[in-house]
């Protein structure tokens, strides 16, 4: 704000400042007031930058540290050659993860679990959005209210009936289990039905029109147009799933073939916890993928992640 | 009858379109609230297994009740919510202050503030756990801090005079720039705004200033007490000392999530008018009076929303006490063991190891329940009136 005067200001003087010493010289104690204002602004954005990432840092330092030296805070070597960095850094943590626990396979596991929920989730979130933005059906107000209503409950309190139904059902510690119990995204509906609304109803009569059906309406003119906010759903459920470690951790065995990353993660540091530079390592595999997806797909995350947000 | 036929048709494709979804929604999240309901009146008897439940009425609610581990776990809840909340919205709000700037390498710092949210709490967690631990970086900064704030210069002063004479520079130093804060307050909200008697005003203006004062300097005071607490921590690590735990997760969970508020603020503050800021600077105001007048009242509805969803975060908290205390370190209340960070999230998981089920649904209820009232009171206390 104020920066923005001062140049307002600047402008204005510049002409009378070519003639008048006094003010020549003001207006080069104004020049460097705003470079120290400047230079205290990037200064503190650097440090909330250095804060904010400084886990994920940390992280990748200690993942490539040699063993037994995660609490060792040298990190510049003696001589800036092959063998002063040799001495601190190896690479051999993570092939040691990867060869001897097995990381690839919860890896593998995350991903598929991930992935097919996020393709089912956002498939039903979309054609549930259609029906609630464009149609007039029994029930629709009722059954919008319920689902509104059940979306202020807390997530944990689904723990033990989620769990428990799932076991009924035979599915303890299965893909099934993993995946389906949370395939109905209720903010991935709205989010659905907040945007397709703003599709015009012409568009859908004049394919009704045509003679097309209610399925062709729907993956002819509807998807096309909202695969934008598709896209930002499939995202935010794949993340979710990714990191849903509460429901991971209860529905799977210890030692299960089917185990996911964060799972996985959790069940190593039981016996290696104090191996941290393998601990870190393991972490990278987790947090890497999803690092890149994000710096890939930015906006959509943002964009998709508060806008929900701020229509409460 | 034609119209009604077509509206039958429309609700039948309606609901196919809808089928999947519904089905989905009515056996995992509408059927789990209602036999959830019926579950906590039911007890698992012999062998915990889920075959042999049997109707034991409202003994788990009464027992809810009078266990001390569940009502400390809501006390922690609290803490925790109230220490989360207001830190949150200030490292999100700080940090969209200096976003909103004209600056270059905008959208680095904005992608790298956000870029945690995206992030595994649980991997995320066993990270801090990492830097929190004994010896960790962590542990290390804070035994330099508590060497130099509890230096003895007095009784050092023969030994070695020059290095006293730093730390006492360097300490008033410190001491100073939290003077200078304290008058920039003063300077800004002077007592004689609020109340019309001259020398009633200057009074309190001793008195409130004057108790910030002694409240940051004095012994046991902000600055003393605030390195007390982190001396004790250096025996067991941040993360297992009961005086520090809590905030110790806390702050691992502001810096992942500032990102998230940071944006929601970021939008209300670009929306708000140049020339509003404009009138106040003609009116004379200075940045500190600009912020609290016309910034903070229009964001008010972001802060009420980040409010709500702190409360639902700190009853929903699992992944982060797993990941870094495991509802560890062990403090003893009224002859009682209790751990210093076992929120009500993660007793409802033990509850589920040890296959308490009916009683875990049960708690599940009754922290609804809570979560109902504790919305309504926010929305009735912090929606803004217009």
């Amino acid at each position: 704000m104020s920066a923005n005067n001062e140049n307002k200001n600047n402008s204005q003087a510049v002409a009378a400042a070519a003639e008048d010493p006094v003010l020549k010289a003001k207006l080069l104690a104004m020049k460097y007031n705003r470079l120290i204002t400047r230079s205290i602004l990037y200064f503190l954005l650097a440090v909330g930058a250095l804060v904010v990432l400084f886990p994920l840092l940390w992280m990748i330092l200690t993942a490539m540290k040699q063993p037994g030296t995660a609490f060792k805070f040298t990190f510049i070597p003696d001589s800036f050659s092959y063998e002063g960095f040799s001495k601190l850094y190896t690479l051999d943590n993570f092939k040691k993860v990867f060869a001897e626990f097995n990381f690839m396979k919860y890896f593998i596991n995350s991903i598929i679990v991930a992935s097919m929920a996020a393709i089912f989730a956002t498939t039903f979130a979309c054609m549930a959005g259609y029906v609630f933005a464009k149609k007039n059906f029994i029930y629709k107000d009722f059954l919008f209210y319920l689902l509104v209503a059940t979306m202020m409950i807390p997530g944990m309190m689904y723990l033990v009936p989620q769990f428990v139904i799932t076991v009924k059902l035979g599915w303890f510690d299965t893909y099934q289990g993993l995946i389906i119990p949370h395939l109905a995204n209720i903010f991935g509906v709205f989010m659905m039905r907040q945007f397709m609304r703003s599709i015009p109803d012409s568009l859908i009569e004049a394919a009704k029109l045509d003679g097309a059906s209610e399925w062709q309406i729907f993956t002819v003119i509807i998807v096309p147009m909202a695969m934008p906010i598709i896209v930002t759903l499939f995202l935010l459920t794949f993340l979710f799933h990714w990191s849903n470690f509460i429901w991971q951790l209860v529905i799977t065995k210890p030692g299960s073939a089917i185990l996911t990353i964060p799972v996985g993660l959790a069940y190593f540091s039981g016996p290696h916890g104090s191996e941290w530079e393998l601990m870190m390592s393991a972490s990278c595999f987790s947090i890497i993928p999803m690092a890149i997806l994000f710096l890939v797909a930015q906006n959509f995350f943002i964009e998709g992640m508060t806008k929900g947000a701020v229509k409460e | 009858m034609a119209k009604a036929s077509t509206q039958s048709q429309e609700n039948k494709v309606s609901y196919l379109f809808l089928a999947p979804f519904l089905i989905i929604f009515l056996v995992f999240l509408a059927y789990p609230i209602v036999y959830s309901f019926f579950l906590s009146f039911q007890e698992a008897g012999t062998g915990y297994s889920l075959s042999s439940l049997e109707w034991v009425g409202l003994k788990n609610y009464f027992n809810l009740f009078t266990d001390i581990e569940f009502l400390w776990a809501v006390l922690m809840t609290f803490y925790y919510a109230i220490l989360i909340m207001p830190l949150g919205i200030l490292a999100s709000l700080i940090l969209a202050i200096l976003l909103n700037n004209k600056i270059s390498f905008k959208n680095f710092f904005r992608s790298a503030y956000f870029l945690p949210n995206v992030l595994d709490m649980f991997v995320i967690g066993t990270i801090w756990t990492l830097i929190y631990s004994k010896d960790g970086i962590v542990d290390k900064f804070i035994k330099l801090v508590f060497d130099f704030f509890t230096y003895d210069f007095l009784g050092n002063l023969t030994n070695s005079f020059f290095i006293s004479l730093f730390t006492m520079f360097t300490q008033g130093v410190c001491y100073g720039l939290v003077l200078f804060f304290i008058y920039k307050i003063y300077t800004s909200f002077p007592m004689s705004r609020y109340v019309k008697n001259e020398k009633l005003a200057h009074m309190l203006d001793i008195l409130v200033y004057g108790v910030a004062f002694v409240l940051v300097f004095g012994s046991g005071g902000l600055l003393g007490g605030a390195s007390k607490v982190l001396g004790s921590a250096v025996n067991n690590g941040v993360l297992g000392t009961p005086a520090t735990c809590m905030p110790a997760v806390v702050f691992a969970l502001v810096v992942k999530g500032a990102g998230f508020g940071m944006i929601l603020f970021l939008a209300a503050i670009q929306n708000i008018s140049e020339a509003v800021y404009e009138a106040a600077d003609i009116d004379g105001c200075n940045e500190i009076q600009k912020f609290f007048y016309i910034t903070l009242p229009l964001v008010k509805p972001i802060i009420f929303f980040m409010a709500v969803t702190g409360i639902i975060g700190a009853l929903n908290a699992f992944t982060e006490i797993y990941a870094m205390t495991k509802g560890g370190p062990i403090v003893t209340v009224l002859g009682k063991s209790l751990g210093a960070t076992k929120l009500t999230g993660y007793y409802l998981f033990t509850k589920w190891e040890q296959s308490e089920f009916g009683y875990a649904a049960a708690m599940s209820y009754a922290l609804l329940v809570l979560t109902i009232v504790i919305s309504k009171v926010q929305e009735k206390v912090l929606t803004p009136e217009d």
